[in-house]
């Protein structure tokens, strides 16, 4: 017997294949599976075709369990920047994929943790809304942590 | 924000801080320090254009794009300080971080870990360090939350009597005060719990608990006292052992009734599946000799304990999510474990420390000082006895922590940013002078303490390069490592993660924080660190103290501090005995003087006077109990208040000095009169002078 194959199609209108049994590791594809058969596309309006390139490079990992966790870390090491690690982390959310979120969340954690306000801000993007007051009164709060 | 210091990069890339306050043998009040050690310098280049890759590829994503959940799972995995430092990134991470979904996954990643009590200088010092591990490069990140308690204790004793979800209950007792406090060194929350009504200063109290009901969410404070009480039937003063439950935003304590049987001395119970355990004290004849509090029911019960046991002294502590008894004050030390909750049968003898294990640590002083647990961190077990010492029974060797002398009160304990000004009805107040201090820095000694086994081989490299050191022994502790000299017990040596291991670099420090590279037997100073101490492990978290739904939301503004104790004390005036107490409150304190009607009847003590007094902080402390000395014709009432003499006016209710002189002393109410002490007969006649 064929193993089923599903198509998921990215948020640019590519399409990928990936064998059903290795899709349904998210949870969010094993539940429409199991609602319609999901006979067709399946379509995921937020990721875009590069992520879900990585999504699908992940599914089809072929480890043993035992050594699962160790590939999930080097997976994401080796995806180890920031934004792509974002797009990551947002597709495994969106599909329901704990231990890719997991790892994913971890790296960036890791890669932020030793940043600087300013660093932190610059690395991902966010536009710095708080006044110095409000900055000030945090800093008062939490003195010694600063 | 008081931070002495700078960022700096150095040459080869990595950052450091740098803070000129931390002088290494200085005296120098501490603010706080966080030192980030510099990465070799290949590995900080490759990391830091690794970096400016990662800030250059402008793809889209922003963080500030991202679902909440997501921003939320990042930040529960960062360090307690750079949380706080990223709710300054902007609003929306500010209020996710106050979100309690943050706080408690953040708390649930948190690991266990240990809290000391230091005596270094004095009590009332809660110090520790957290060092975090690194992933991804070899650095190390020994963070201080150290807490200062000495602003809020003066100098009285505090001892740690339990810790949950990051909040320490913590008793201040000396022969004046008798105070329970709550705290969460993360949002420097203080709380205290007052006094009950009934509470006597006879009263005494022996055992304590913290712990929470998972079936309300309710944060309980338990404890038993004993009391003195006459018996008609034996025409006698008989002690009688009563038990008290606070549950924290309730603001009072309730009575259970009495409790039966002795628990024993004055430690703390140790919670476990909703239940607080102490155990029973060696006089009551009990059937079991471990009682149990269900923090649910609120009820005491026995609890089976191992059948074999000796008399000596015992503690329990929960190693590995079992409930752990110790038992010996001598050799052999064992520990049972209880495999599974309740069964008595699955007590199990899980690791007997023989005579010679223990001879072969230096001053072992277990002769002195009772030996008890304190909790498990991975497979090490760490018990104390006067010191701390460190068990790993995958080698069956034995390691005392040198730097950890004059150690006390050990804990487990997570952190937490659960908020304590969410109690309702309780007073909280943010102490932001708790943190400088002057005495060595206490480590929090976060997660990875892992079991492991000596290596000479670093401890003769050692050697041989510092000799001051003499004969250091290094501790290869799975991804950390500890060094200790026997000549020179501040030597304390800790390590980052498994990954730095794999290059071998060891951080040490003799006073100051040292580099060590096995590999080029090089050392290198890193920073000024000064006296890093008692470790703990230490989880930070996010859980606010604030969020206890049923509490005041007060401003974080430092406020005044609510003090339990109760003078009471009588007074003449309107040859009327009063009887005086009073609370402080936040900023202000409200004194009652009660009046007593008619002489000598109980029921007619009337509340006559409330005093309501606005109080600067600075008070608080040098608070001095007010005197009452006589009162005036008009109705106001002549009294001593902060060493001066005043006048308290009803009406207006206002407090006035009169400037007249300061006493300092105790007023008495005097009437002058002719009566000549001549006329007394058989005295001596004293010329008048």
């Amino acid at each position: 017997m064929s193993k089923k194959t599903l198509t998921l199609m990215s948020k640019d209108k590519q399409l990928f294949n990936i064998e059903e049994h290795l899709a349904v590791q998210s949870v969010t594809i094993r539940n429409m599976v199991k609602e319609d058969g999901a006979s067709s596309v399946i379509p995921l309006p937020r990721v875009d075709s590069e992520t879900l390139a990585l999504v699908i490079e992940y599914l089809n990992r072929q480890q043993a369990p035992e050594e699962d966790e160790d590939y999930v870390k080097k997976f994401v090491d080796e995806r180890g920047e920031i934004p792509t690690l974002l797009e990551l982390a947002q597709a495994a959310l969106d599909l329901d994929i704990k231990k890719l979120m997991d790892a994913a969340c971890m790296k960036v954690a890791d890669l932020i943790k030793d940043f600087t306000l300013e660093e932190v801000r610059e690395a991902l993007r966010i536009e710095n809304d708080r006044t110095p007051e409000e900055e000030k009164a945090i800093r008062d709060e939490f003195q010694w942590a600063f | 924000m008081e931070v002495a210091g700078e960022v700096i990069k150095e040459d080869g890339g990595g950052w450091t801080w740098r803070s000129p306050d931390v002088v290494y043998g200085s005296r120098r009040s501490y603010r706080m320090w966080y030192v980030v050690v510099g990465a070799s310098p290949e590995k900080s280049s490759e990391k830091m254009t690794g970096r400016r890759k990662s800030l250059r590829s402008g793809i889209d994503p922003s963080m500030e794009d991202l679902p909440a959940e997501l921003t939320i799972d990042i930040l529960s995995r960062l360090p307690v300080k750079t949380v706080i430092h990223c709710k300054c990134v902007c609003k929306k991470w500010r209020n996710l971080v106050l979100d309690s979904s943050f706080v408690n996954l953040h708390l649930s990643r948190s690991p266990t870990g240990l809290l000391f009590q230091q005596r270094v200088s004095g009590p009332g010092i809660l110090k520790w360090v957290e060092i975090e591990e690194k992933v991804d490069d070899h650095r190390l990140h020994p963070m201080s939350l150290d807490l200062n308690m000495v602003p809020v204790f003066r100098n009285c004793e505090i001892s740690g009597m339990g810790s949950v979800d990051g909040l320490i209950c913590l008793r201040q007792y000396s022969r004046r005060h008798d105070n329970t406090f709550i705290c969460n060194p993360v949002t420097r929350e203080i709380m205290t719990i007052s006094n009950p009504p009934y509470y006597r200063k006879d009263f005494e109290i022996k055992a304590y608990g913290f712990g929470v009901a998972s079936s309300t969410g309710e944060y309980k404070v338990v404890r038993t006292f004993k009391w003195e009480t006459w018996d008609d039937d034996k025409f006698q003063w008989v002690n009688e052992l009563g038990a008290e439950v606070y549950t924290l935003g309730t603001g009072q304590w309730r009575r259970l009734g009495r409790v039966p049987y002795k628990l024993y001395g004055y430690d703390f119970g140790v919670v476990l599946n909703d239940h607080c355990h102490w155990i029973v004290s060696r006089s009551e004849d009990a059937p079991e000799k471990i009682c149990a509090f269900d923090l649910n029911k609120e009820t005491f019960q026995f609890f089976p304990a191992p059948s074999e046991t000796t008399d000596s002294s015992q503690s329990l502590a929960v190693l590995k999510g079992c409930l752990c008894k110790s038992d010996g004050n001598r050799f052999p030390f064992t520990i049972w474990v209880m495999k599974e909750y309740g069964i008595k049968k699955s007590w199990h003898k899980e690791v007997v420390i023989t005579e010679e294990a223990l001879n072969s640590i230096r001053a072992f002083r277990y002769y002195k000082y009772p030996i008890y647990l304190i909790g498990f961190l991975k497979d090490t077990m760490f018990f104390m006895g006067g010191d701390l010492f460190a068990f790993y029974p995958t080698s069956d060797t034995i390691e005392k922590i040198e730097s950890f002398e004059g150690s006390r009160n050990g804990l487990a304990y997570r952190s937490s940013f659960l908020k304590l000004q969410n109690f309702e009805s309780e007073t909280v107040h943010i102490r932001r002078d708790c943190t400088c201090i002057s005495n060595p820095i206490t480590i929090w000694f976060s997660n990875h303490l892992g079991c492991g086994k000596l290596d000479k081989a670093y401890g003769d490299v050692m050697e041989s390069r510092y000799s001051h050191l003499q004969r250091v022994s290094i501790l290869v502790m799975d991804s950390w490592l500890i060094f200790s000299s026997w000549r020179n017990p501040d030597v304390l040596v800790y390590h980052t993660s498994g990954r730095g291991l794999k290059d071998g670099t060891i951080f040490l420090r003799t006073g100051d924080l040292w580099e060590f590279y096995p590999t080029s037997h090089t050392i290198e100073e890193i920073d000024t660190c000064e006296g890093l101490e008692s470790p703990l492990a230490y989880r930070p978290s996010f859980l606010k103290l604030q969020d206890f739904e049923s509490e005041k939301k007060l401003s974080s503004d430092p406020v005044g501090y609510k003090i339990m104790d109760t003078w009471e004390f009588s007074n003449l005036l309107h040859r009327m005995a009063y009887r005086l107490s009073f609370i402080k409150l936040r900023n202000f304190e409200s004194e009652r003087s009660y009046l007593l009607k008619e002489y000598g009847i109980n029921n007619s003590w009337h509340k006559e006077v409330v005093i309501i007094l606005e109080i600067s902080n600075d008070m608080i402390l040098a608070f001095r109990p007010l005197h009452l000395i006589a009162g005036l014709k008009d109705g106001s009432i002549l009294m001593v208040f902060e060493g001066k003499l005043c006048v308290f006016d009803p009406r207006s209710e206002t407090i006035e000095d009169t400037k007249i002189f300061n006493p300092n002393l105790r007023g008495l109410a005097y009437r002058p009169s002719f009566l000549k002490l001549k006329n007394f007969e058989s005295e001596r006649h004293l010329k008048d002078t």
